[in-house]
């Protein structure tokens, strides 16, 4: 799980999608924030303008009244937040001078009514914070002051459940849809390195297709440019190489013939090994040369039968090669591309140590062949490296069975071709172990 | 009267090679006759009697897989191709043509030797009018044996790969479907040599093909054994241009 988060966050479409995700984010906090307040001025002015409203309307019914009868009244006016009480003079707020809510109650009540705003009561429209009241003194006409506050007001109310929900869904709509969008600006870089990953299998893969905007047609017309010119640089090469040792097979087979008229059958031995071992070095650099431009049709191989019929192959030259293990199914692969992989580890296992013993691992995912010998091993820091074309170990070079540094280059080559790999590993108890791991697709 | 030496047709553009490949034949108890192109090949074959042809791939005029063809079309005479590794399909195509064999230049004069006496023995142990046309592939029983990549293929398509000996005993089982073969005839056939007394070797090939055929060894219904006298494909061959 966490290598996928990992791998999830390192993609440039998870990087994409989540800078434009917090930038939405963003973007609707800030507007969240705006609203919020805005919101709250037009309820404080809202509030403002009832509590001018109330005033008014108590004033009015408080001076339509008999003294006497007041108290009464005011007890039917103070309904919702609105307090009303008689105050005497000494208690009257001192003047604080022209407010807007003077103003507001003044027009509507006439100027003869004086208007005193109690305590620090915010300015009109302004949002208020806490339980800030609203106060005002006013003189009624027959001079009697009345005292008129709303007492708690409250905050602006929250915001409803309801909006943030539909913040929610606009959220996630828009996310869907750069997710989408991402999704296809990423896309042709995915193809290219899958065409990458395919050409590096496959000379031959057909080119990108030239589509989609313009960078990304400049990109994929200079991926097929290079491609071509890999292909033709490899070409060259193998066609070169693959003529001067085809030219080799005329006066080789001459010299063939010619041996068996040598009357000294130890030299006439001698000769035709040498004979045998420049051809098979030929063999060999074709067959390398091939392999890079393998063209060979995909089947499906039953490979425990390959790998049977190799060890009785072995058998005929009385060499035993044995096989442990079973694949479950038939692998999807070049069959002589990998019969020629197979037999290039078998070859080096019985070269190198008698006893060859041939494993096979199977499973759902890939399917392993292991080729181990009891031979001395290869010397761990050239272990990387002897897989390299031309590359010999000291052992190699030095020993008379030669060999011309190509065998385990062809098996990678083959490894590769097929999505695969060549490990190779010293035994703890001694001798090489070269496995060919190949993905089953 | 002195049996008469088998014939060798040798056709090959290289003058050094026919020369010596002539040579060493005849020393080797041949009589060989050489020829530079196609048009000599057909005028060696009008004058001589031959008994198989070596015939060289690449040819100037008209090259080894054309002539090979038109001779089979004329005649039941046994070819050995000489082809250059390497040409994969040149050698696929020279069995589809209908050559018997190959050989790979350069070769082992002695593995030549050892392929021109068994093609020989193998045309002769069946009588002429049962020489079976060339075809690359033999189908039999939901199988198809594929002779020029010398590998089993299966109803479902896998290709199943068959060592040199399981190769050749179902090729001559394919070539006698139907027919009681004893163990004497298949060592022979097989290995040139004569069955020695208790030679296991052949049944041990058998029941490593049947094995590969997923034929039941206890009651296989392909490759079945008949007492006392040896084996009989019992299944009817049929011959295809291709496996597909």
């Amino acid at each position: 799980m966490r290598l996928n988060i990992r791998a999830l966050s390192g993609s440039l479409f998870a990087r994409m999608a989540l800078i434009l995700f917090l930038g939405l984010f963003a973007a609707q906090l800030v507007s969240l924030w705006l609203q919020w307040g805005e919101r709250a001025t037009v309820v404080s002015a809202a509030r403002g303008q009832n509590f001018v409203d109330r005033v008014v309307e108590a004033v009015r019914v408080l001076e339509s009244q008999e003294p006497s009868r007041r108290a009464a009244a005011m007890a039917a006016l103070q309904y919702g937040a609105l307090r009303v009480s008689m105050i005497g003079a000494d208690q009257v707020s001192p003047d604080t001078g022209r407010r807007p809510m003077q103003g507001m109650i003044n027009a509507r009540l006439g100027a003869e009514h004086e208007v005193r705003v109690v305590g620090e009561a915010a300015g009109f429209g302004m949002p208020q914070r806490g339980n800030a009241r609203r106060g005002v003194d006013v003189r009624l006409r027959d001079g009697q002051w009345v005292r008129l506050s709303f007492s708690g007001e409250a905050d602006a109310p929250a915001l409803s459940n309801e909006l943030i929900a539909r913040l929610a869904v606009m959220l996630a709509i828009v996310m869907i849809v750069v997710m989408v969008a991402v999704r296809q600006a990423t896309r042709p870089l995915q193809q290219l390195a899958r065409a990458a990953d395919r050409f590096g299998r496959d000379l031959d893969a057909a080119p990108l297709a030239i589509e989609g905007p313009t960078e990304t047609r400049r990109a994929a017309e200079a991926f097929n440019r290079m491609q071509e010119r890999i292909k033709r640089l490899i070409d060259e090469r193998a066609r070169a190489l693959a003529s001067v040792s085809h030219d080799l097979r005329t006066p080789l087979t001459r010299l063939r013939l010619r041996t068996e008229l040598v009357g000294d059958e130890k030299l006439r031995d001698q000769l035709a090994s040498d004979l045998d071992a420049m051809a098979a070095m030929i063999d060999v650099t074709l067959d390398y040369l091939r392999g890079l431009q393998d063209s060979e049709a995909v089947r499906a191989i039953d490979i425990n039968a390959l790998l049977a019929s190799m060890s009785e192959d072995a058998l005929v030259l009385g060499r035993s090669v044995r096989v442990e293990g079973q694949a479950l199914s038939p692998y999807t692969g070049r069959l002589s591309a990998l019969r020629r992989a197979l037999q290039n580890l078998i070859d080096n296992a019985i070269k190198y140590g008698a006893a060859v013993r041939v494993r096979i691992v199977d499973g759902a995912a890939e399917l392993r062949i292991s080729v181990e010998d009891q031979g001395p091993g290869i010397r761990p820091e050239e272990l990387a490296r002897v897989a390299e074309p031309y590359y010999r170990t000291d052992a190699s070079r030095n020993s008379a069975t030669g060999g011309t540094g190509l065998g385990l280059s062809i098996v990678r080559d083959v490894a590769f071709l097929h999505g695969g790999e060549l490990l190779l590993d010293n035994r703890a108890e001694g001798g090489l172990c070269a496995t060919l791991r190949l993905p089953r697709r | 009267m002195e049996k008469r030496s088998d014939c060798i047709l040798i056709v090959d553009d290289e003058p050094e090679i026919r020369r010596l490949l002539s040579d060493y034949l005849g020393r080797n108890g041949f009589d060989a006759i050489a020829a530079r192109d196609g048009r000599e090949m057909w005028q060696a074959l009008d004058r001589h009697v031959i008994d198989l042809v070596v015939l060289d791939l690449m040819l100037p005029d008209t090259d080894g897989l054309t002539l090979c063809r038109d001779l089979r079309a004329k005649s039941n005479m046994p070819v050995l191709m000489l082809t250059a590794r390497g040409e994969e399909t040149d050698r696929i195509l020279g069995i589809e043509m209908g050559a018997d064999d190959y050989l790979v230049k350069p070769f082992n004069p002695r593995e030549l030797l050892a392929r021109i006496k068994s093609i020989l023995r193998r045309t002769r142990a069946l009588p002429p009018n049962l020489r079976p046309e060339s075809a690359r592939c033999l189908c039999f029983a939901g199988w198809c044996l594929d002779t020029a990549e010398r590998l089993l293929i299966a109803t479902d398509g896998v290709a199943t790969p068959l060592s040199g000996g399981e190769y050749r005993l179902l090729r001559i089982l394919l070539d006698h479907p139907n027919r009681v073969l004893n163990r004497d005839q298949l060592t022979e056939m097989i290995h040139g040599r004569e069955a020695e007394a208790y030679d296991r070797a052949i049944d041990v090939q058998v029941s490593r093909l049947r094995q590969r055929l997923r034929d039941d060894s206890r009651e296989p219904e392909l490759i079945k054994t008949v007492r006392g006298e040896g084996y009989v494909l019992a299944a009817s061959v049929e011959r295809r241009a291709t496996c597909a």
